[in-house]
């Protein structure tokens, strides 16, 4: 690493590190100032460093050898910040509530950012992992952050424990590629599997298929989901809604550029397992949602469904699946903040996460039974909402490479999912409340869910705006396959 | 004549039943329905002004298109969104198909929404009602309107959800959630087929516009695999909205929402969204043999098999719903054959007496508080109003000379002659069987004794929650509720005018936008009065045998059921009198016994077909959530296990 | 070094590897499960090394730094865990894995 590097192209992650440690000290010092504020606190700063990113709209350039700062890491990182800052908003009132330590939890969300972008940006495997550890260390140690509550713990246990678990096998996969390849560049990784495959040994096959293990798990695709429902209601709700978000669309950013740039050449040896993977993993995400009675570990069986359709994707990799698959995984994020904000709104109000506990919702507090219903319909795919538009547009596109038979199972999935998402919006609007006093309307979550549910009409009637971003940034991880290639190998140390 | 219809009042038509949608929403959140300062009687004066405005831009377009004889007028799509290949763009269809489904449509939903006024006065659900009739009509006009495959099949789910939350409307009765959960869930069966025929088109021709596909169709670009999984994919779907055999189920439970929104599901939205889809993409359909033989076989079972249950049934609702499913049968049967044309003027025409046979229902139930016919009898006296309405839609839906039906089903019938003679006989034998519940349906409702209305005891019977006022003697409903009535009624007459023999005003708008190609495949054929004649006839006949029944009792099931009615487990047992009647008919007819196979299939093939796929669904999933223990050595395991398939999976299929 | 090549030390690695992973599986011991994994972890280290030394490479130190940062990654994940291990003896009076199944189906 003798060449001079650009420090300020980090500059968003500066900020963030540097935010994280001035709320652990405005904590410390200033006590005074308030659990709930410190949490707008946190959020100014996530929005701030996601400003911060837009400088480098349309650029493509390279932090040294191990991350780039193009239009692809510039969308991540606006989605991450920007999520980021939602779930500081939404946790204020639950930290105030429910928590010690403020200062620690708002900061390890932000470093959580960190990890988030650095996957997005990072070119290079170690650099990749040790983002994606970053990622995870600081959501384990928020999925146990209630201390004293015995489901905390042993989510984040299990969490932890898995994590690490399937870290390890990730880690073999890496080592295995890097010793056939002879490099930890996604680029150079590529290049080499462009070339003459024939001589390429089964040790990078192995490599490969570790990989998607370990990345499976960073996903939650079927097989290696068992931590999620687990996970998702054993911690604070915040963090849940942060898992669900923050954490697969980070691990889809990697996934998506890792087998675009490095393993594409390949793509005829792997693209059948996955999409092996993506019908397991709508089918176990969709059939075991119906029977679920928690609303948190129905979330989390919904969401490992939607893995299956980002999955697809995947299977049928191309630059415009690419582009499709970024839409859909901003529709995802948009429209399952929206839900997890009117069910943190609930938990705020009643300490309940039962399905059941949500009868007569409608009358108690409509705006946020209607945004929970119309957030709940984008997930199953109705027309008006992001999530038809998005998912229509992948399996478009999936449809287009060949794949018309994984768009069909997708389809099919995507109509079963409907059933159990009437579940709870029957629970709300049939069901009569034991009280019928109206909640109090707390009006900055109130806000930020209006502005959410404005996005998910945005992406589902007029996607063009964010499919034009997402087709800007996948471009930049198809073009890198050949402009960087050649450049990659002088500038190597 | 007026000028050509600017796009922006086309748009419009679509538009103003959304926004009155979007007003009554927004006003409703806003609380002012509470603090009085929005009279929930303003969404209704609201809504019937947008569907008023609607209508009349509709004549506007209707207008125009005559002028070019139904040809296609052409605005400019307007582009949504390109990915990749995939360009996706958004814009209107207007030509004759489109603006004659679109005066269909808002002209019923304008009479509906007028009857609806009154029907609903006292219910809490007021403004609830009128918004969701507003998007369910702004939907259907948007479905009709549009110009690519997608953008119809957004509001085509939007209808489907529409109907979900109106047939649920009601949603304090248990019966009612279920219906509506019943309705959404069977159309969104044959929702998948439309949506994997969409994903199908698209990889076949690399587009969506409608236009293009035609070409694609025609030009014989797309594979006849292809093709014909496409038009089956689309027709799954408009057998699932037009309640076609096998997903029909859900259609006469739908009976548990107000009866407006039966009258309008049944007349001019949702179960005509399925012929209008097939007759959309006609060109595709006529250039496919298999497609259109499956459309005649499912068509002319359905004719018959709903014919024969609405014999038996004994609520009057339950009576027209078997008889929706038996006309549009006859529909997709015209399809089937190569009468687009006929179709859909059969579609326009049933439009107007259903309507009216609905709303007559609802005018009934309005005065006896029941929608059970046992319970009438004798209303003619009371309600020569809706009696006299009433007649003239069963006569036009047997289809006696001339009043409308006759026109549009006598086309059908010789379109059938010529294409597929067997289809002619089917049609017939639906004839007799039609008018033989028409004549029930019209003897048990009118004639005879008044019987006495909704028992005190049997509110469950009561179907529409306000009937619980209880009317010593019934009493002729009010004038904005009979208006529509007579407006429907003339429509019901007079509607077949528009195409006879001689005068095809009606058809050539209808067949103008066909290309050439696709018009040449049509049946065309002429009057011909042995076929007229012969329908009437068999019409005659019908309601001849159901006078002879249930009148003067010649052939007398009602000499046992006399004998029974005493017994007080009749009043509460529905089901013995069900059982009573189809006795009757083994004995008199020897049909009761394709019924009761009808029935039997209908209990434990189709609906134990879908039970059991759900209970194995259940199953399943109860053993999938089992196998999350909480142990984290067993999720490591599993993990592990998913490692180890990841290199065989790769390793086996690397060489 | 003529008769030890790169062989040799994969299948240590792997040898290792497979020890790990055998006993996080198996143990019950929650700190004994996280031994499995810190073998795992060493297994992976040693294919590190020796690739490192052994293989034809533009970047032949990375595999140097890679085992470098995964020995602090390991650490860290060792301290979470005793962390969180602590805690859950204080909560349950127990370290066993397979006593925590409170969240389950």
């Amino acid at each position: 690493m003798s060449t001079s590097l650009e420090w300020g192209l980090l500059a968003p992650e500066f900020l963030l590190a540097g935010w994280a440690a001035f709320i652990i000290l405005i904590d410390l010092f200033w006590g005074g100032l308030g659990k709930e504020r410190l949490g707008w606190l946190a959020a100014i700063g996530a929005a701030a460093a996601g400003g911060l990113s837009l400088i480098w709209v349309g650029d493509t350039k390279e932090f040294g050898t191990l991350a780039d700062i193009n239009d692809y890491t510039t969308l991540f990182r606006v989605l991450f910040c920007g999520i980021g800052a939602t779930i500081c908003i939404l946790s204020a009132r639950y930290v105030k509530d429910r928590l010690l330590h403020p200062g620690e939890f708002y900061a390890l969300i932000l470093l959580a950012v960190i990890g988030a972008n650095g996957m997005a940006a990072a070119h290079e495997l170690l650099t990749a992992y040790i983002s994606l550890e970053l990622l995870s260390f600081s959501l384990y140690t928020l999925t146990a952050y209630a201390k004293f509550d015995l489901r905390s713990n042993e989510a984040g246990l299990k969490y932890m424990l898995l994590g690490a678990f399937s870290s390890a096998i990730f880690l073999y996969g890496i080592g295995l590629i890097y010793g056939t390849t002879g490099s930890t560049q996604f680029a150079v990784i590529g290049d080499v599997l462009s070339g003459d495959t024939s001589d390429i040994e089964w040790g990078m096959y192995m490599g490969l298929a570790l990989i998607i293990g370990g990345l499976g798990f960073k996903v939650a695709a079927v097989p290696f989901h068992m931590y999620t429902p687990d996970a998702y209601e054993g911690a604070p709700i915040p963090i849940t809604a942060l898992i669900s978000a923050l954490a697969k669309a980070a691990g889809f950013a990697f996934f998506l550029k890792l087998f675009a740039v490095a393993f594409l050449p390949l793509i005829d040896d792997w693209r059948y397992f996955i999409a092996g993977l993506a019908v397991a993993t709508m089918a176990l995400g969709n059939l075991v949602a119906i029977q679920q009675r928690n609303m948190k570990r129905l979330l989390a069986y919904s969401s490992i469904g939607q893995v299956g359709y980002l999955l697809v994707g995947i299977a049928a990799l191309s630059q415009d699946t690419a582009s499709a698959l970024v839409l859909h995984l901003i529709g995802y994020a948009v429209t399952n903040l929206a839900a997890f904000t009117c069910i943190i709104l609930y938990y705020n109000w009643t300490g309940k996460e039962e399905i059941e506990d949500y009868k007569g919702l409608a009358q108690r507090a409509p705006y946020v039974a209607l945004c929970l219903t119309i957030a709940l319909f984008s997930l199953a795919g109705m027309p008006l909402f992001a999530g038809f538009t998005t998912k229509f547009i992948l399996f478009q596109a999936a449809a287009d490479e060949d794949m018309l038979w994984l768009a069909g199972v997708a389809a099919f999935f995507s109509f079963v999912s409907l059933y159990y998402y009437l579940i709870v919006i029957r629970e709300m609007y049939v069901g009569e409340a034991e009280e019928k006093t109206r909640f109090p309307t707390p009006w900055l979550e109130y806000t930020a869910l209006t502005v959410l549910i404005a996005g998910v009409f945005l992406i589902g009637l007029y996607p063009r705006p964010v499919l034009e971003l997402a087709e800007d940034a996948t471009a930049t991880i198809f073009v890198s396959e050949e402009l960087e290639s050649g450049e990659d190998l002088v500038g190597v140390p | 004549m007026l000028d050509p219809i600017k796009e922006g009042a086309v748009w419009a038509i679509m538009f103003l039943p959304l926004a009155s949608f979007a007003i009554i929403t927004l006003v409703s959140f806003l609380g002012l329905t509470r603090s009085g300062a929005w009279s929930p009687r303003y969404s209704g004066y609201l809504t019937i002004l947008a569907i008023l405005g609607s209508f009349l831009l509709s004549l506007w377009a209707l207008d125009s298109v005559a002028d070019t004889d139904g040809a296609r007028i052409g605005f400019d799509s307007h582009e949504w969104l390109t990915v990749g290949d995939l360009q996706v763009n958004i814009g209107i269809t207007l030509d004759g198909l489109a603006a004659v489904m679109l005066v269909v449509v808002t002209g019923v939903s304008l009479l509906v929404q007028i009857y609806s006024q009154e029907y609903m006065r006292e219910d809490e659900g007021y403004n609830r009602y009128f918004a969701f009739m507003s998007l369910f009509t702004a939907s259907m006009l948007g479905l009709v309107l549009a110009s690519s495959v997608l953008q119809l099949f957004v509001f085509w789910e939007l209808v489907g959800l529409c109907s979900y939350l109106l047939i649920g409307f009601w949603f304090q009765k248990d019966s009612a959630r279920r219906a509506a959960l019943k309705a959404f869930m069977v159309t969104r069966i044959g929702d998948l087929g439309f949506m994997i025929a969409l994903l199908i088109i698209f990889t076949q021709t690399g587009s969506l516009d409608i236009d293009e596909i035609y070409e694609a169709a025609i030009a014989g670009a797309i594979g006849s695999t292809a093709l014909t999984l496409f038009a089956l994919g689309l027709f799954a779907g408009a057998a699932g909205k037009s309640a076609q055999f096998p997903l029909h189920t859900w259609l006469p439970d739908a009976m548990e929402g107000p009866t407006p929104v039966s009258a309008l599901i049944h007349a001019a939205t949702m179960v005509a969204a399925g012929v209008y889809l097939v007759a959309r993409f006609y060109p595709v359909f006529a250039v496919s043999e298999d497609a259109l033989l499956t459309i005649a076989i499912i068509g002319s079972i359905t004719t018959i098999g709903a014919a024969l249950l609405g014999i038996v049934a004994t609520d009057i609702k339950r009576v027209m719903a078997y008889s929706t499913i038996s006309q549009l049968g006859y529909m997709m049967m015209g399809l089937g054959v190569g009468g687009m044309v006929a179709a859909i003027f059969h579609l326009f025409t049933h439009a107007f007496f259903k309507a009216l046979l609905f709303l007559g229902a609802g005018s009934v139930n309005h005065a006896t508080g029941t929608f059970d016919m046992r319970l009438m009898g004798g209303l003619r006296k009371y309600m020569p109003i809706t009696y006299g309405t009433m007649i003239v839609a069963s006569v036009a839906l047997v289809g006696i000379f001339p009043f409308s039906g006759f026109w549009s089903k006598d086309e059908i019938l010789a379109d059938a002659w010529a294409d597929r003679p067997w289809v002619f006989v089917v049609g017939m034998a639906g004839v007799y069987l039609t008018a033989l519940y028409v004549g029930r349906m019209i003897i048990m409702t009118f004639w005879g004794e008044y019987r006495g209305g909704v028992q005190a005891e049997d509110e469950e019977h009561a179907g529409d929650a306000h009937a619980g006022a209880h009317h010593r003697a019934p009493h002729e409903s009010p004038a904005l509720m009979t208006l529509p009535l007579l407006v429907l009624a003339v429509l019901a007459f007079g509607a077949g005018f528009l195409n006879v023999p001689g005068f095809h005003w009606l058809g050539d708008i209808i067949e103008g936008w066909l290309p050439h190609e696709t018009e040449e495949l049509l049946t065309h054929t002429d009057f011909k009065l042995w076929i007229a004649a012969t329908s009437v006839a068999i019409g005659l006949a019908g309601l001849g045998t159901a006078w002879a029944i249930y009148q003067a009792k010649m052939l007398d099931p009602a000499r046992i059921r006399s004998f029974l009615q005493p017994l007080p487990q009749l009043l509460d047992n529905r089901y013995y009198l069900d059982y009573l009647y189809e006795t009757v008919f083994v004995k008199e007819l020897v049909l009761g016994s394709a019924r009761w196979g009808l029935a039997l299939w209908d209990e434990y093939v189709i609906d134990g077909a879908v039970n059991g796929l759900a209970s194995a669904t259940g199953w399943s999933a109860e053993q999938l959530k089992l196998a999350q223990t909480g142990q984290v050595q067993l999720y490591g395991g599993v993990m592990f296990l998913g490692t180890i398939a990841a290199v065989i999976g790769i390793l086996v299929v690397n060489p | 070094m003529d008769s030890v090549d790169l062989e040799h030390f994969l299948v240590i690695g792997a040898i290792l590897f497979g020890i790990g992973l055998y006993m996080s599986l198996a143990k019950r011991n929650f700190v004994g499960v996280l031994i499995g994994i810190e073998l795992m972890f060493n297994g992976v280290n040693l294919t590190f090394i020796s690739f490192s030394r052994f293989v034809e490479s533009a970047e032949p130190l990375n595999g140097h730094i890679f085992v470098i940062f995964v020995i602090t990654v390991a650490a860290a994940e060792a301290a979470v865990a005793l962390a969180l291990a602590v805690l859950l003896y204080r909560l349950r009076d127990t370290i066993n894995v397979d006593q925590i199944d409170l969240l389950k189906w």
